[in-house]
């Protein structure tokens, strides 16, 4: 190998195959220029390396657990009322008596609804009925008017 | 250049990577079922890495700190969904870039104004400590350099060269083809040395490190 291309392959040395490395170090036995480019490189690399070594003292690692801990606990509870929440739907989508599809289920829970509503939608026709006093007297229905004195009864129904 | 003793060192450093894989599948079983136990370990055994990962994208140990909680939060809702015959690591590490590089995008001005402050007040004390002072400027040198790199190069630099991944894994975690990790190689290697040399060379000479052309 040629001076030109050891050179393209100083800033890959690293990543080179066994056989690649054993040309490129006999290269670099032989030729000063080379090998200056190559210590430079390797010697830069190793000052980067060392600037960003992860040191640090057990105090880190302290202050890292107990906010860590509180961290994960807070996702911890969300998670689960989450998981409640996604529970209750699936309860909601289980058929309760044999296949029930859901909208089956629902039509049910709004006809229960309406039914229970019925009376409220009644209710004046039934008071209405009832504004004026009545009397059953001998089968027949009566309805009174007081007039003060005298009271008039008057044929309902038979 | 000893080159024997330098290769001594990157298989060293392969065997301790090396993980008990089998051992680590049965945890991340037990946590996957709501074992919080289990979930401690493995924050326990990833946490260093994962808060390394971090510190070497983003420069800063707090926001390294912050960085890998959130990579640990995001892993505790998301464990369901891993694949355990997958690599967790692989898993976190990508995480990891991810919410790094969210990091940056959010605080990139802030960021910069913050590496020039230190540059100055570096300058100012050059008279007082000055091996402290030298020590801590080839750092300031190195990270402003790195600030040269955009997010993939920088990525797939602190993963490679820095954390001592192989290619294949880090192809696996930034979901590139290998070839594109290589060619994002060489640009970051090629840009962090233009860079040194340019701007910087006198600030490694002092260390000892000579480029003579
Ligand atoms: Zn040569």
């Amino acid at each position: 190998m040629g001076c030109k291309k050891i050179k393209k392959l100083i800033l890959n040395y690293w990543d080179l195959t066994d056989q690649e490395k054993e040309c490129f170090e006999e290269h670099l036995k032989d030729c000063p220029s080379c090998a200056k480019e190559f210590d430079f490189y390797h010697n830069s690399m190793e000052m980067i390396k060392q600037s960003f070594e992860f040191e640090v003292g057990e105090n880190f690692w302290e202050r890292y657990e107990s906010a860590l801990s509180k961290k994960l606990s807070k996702v911890a509870t969300k998670s689960l009322i989450l998981s409640w929440v996604e529970d209750f739907f699936q309860f909601l989508k289980t058929p309760i008596i044999g296949p029930l599809p859901t909208y089956l289920f629902s039509i049910l829970i709004v006809l229960l609804f309406l039914i229970g509503l019925y009376p409220a939608f009644n209710s004046k026709s039934f008071s209405k009925r009832f504004e004026n006093n009545l009397v059953i007297h001998e089968g027949e229905i009566f309805s009174t008017i007081d007039d003060g004195e005298v009271t008039i009864y008057l044929l309902e129904k038979k | 250049m000893d080159f024997k003793r330098l290769r001594e060192k990157s298989e060293l450093k392969k065997s301790k990577s090396f993980d008990d894989e089998k051992d680590l599948k049965e945890i991340i079983k037990k946590a996957k079922k709501g074992d919080q136990k289990a979930f401690q370990e493995l924050v326990e055994k990833f946490k260093a890495q994962v808060a390394s990962i971090a510190y070497k994208m983003i420069g800063n140990y707090e926001d390294a700190k912050d960085i890998s909680q959130i990579v640990f939060v995001k892993t505790y809702q998301n464990l369901n969904r891993f694949d355990t015959s997958k690599k967790l690591s692989t898993w976190l590490y990508r995480i990891t870039i991810n919410a790094s590089i969210d990091f940056i995008r959010k605080h990139k001005k802030h960021r910069h104004e913050a590496l020039e402050s230190v540059g100055g007040e570096l300058r100012e004390k050059k008279s007082n400590v000055e091996r402290a002072y030298q020590r801590n400027l080839i750092k300031w040198a190195i990270k402003k350099a790195m600030a040269v790199l955009n997010e993939k190069q920088k990525s797939v630099f602190v993963l490679r060269d820095l954390e001592g991944l192989d290619i294949k894994e880090v192809a696996e975690i930034t979901s590139m083809p290998q070839a594109t990790v290589r060619w994002y190689l060489h640009r970051a290697r090629s840009k962090l040395r233009d860079e040194l040399l340019r701007h910087y060379s006198g600030i490694l000479e002092g260390s000892g490190i000579k480029y003579g052309m």
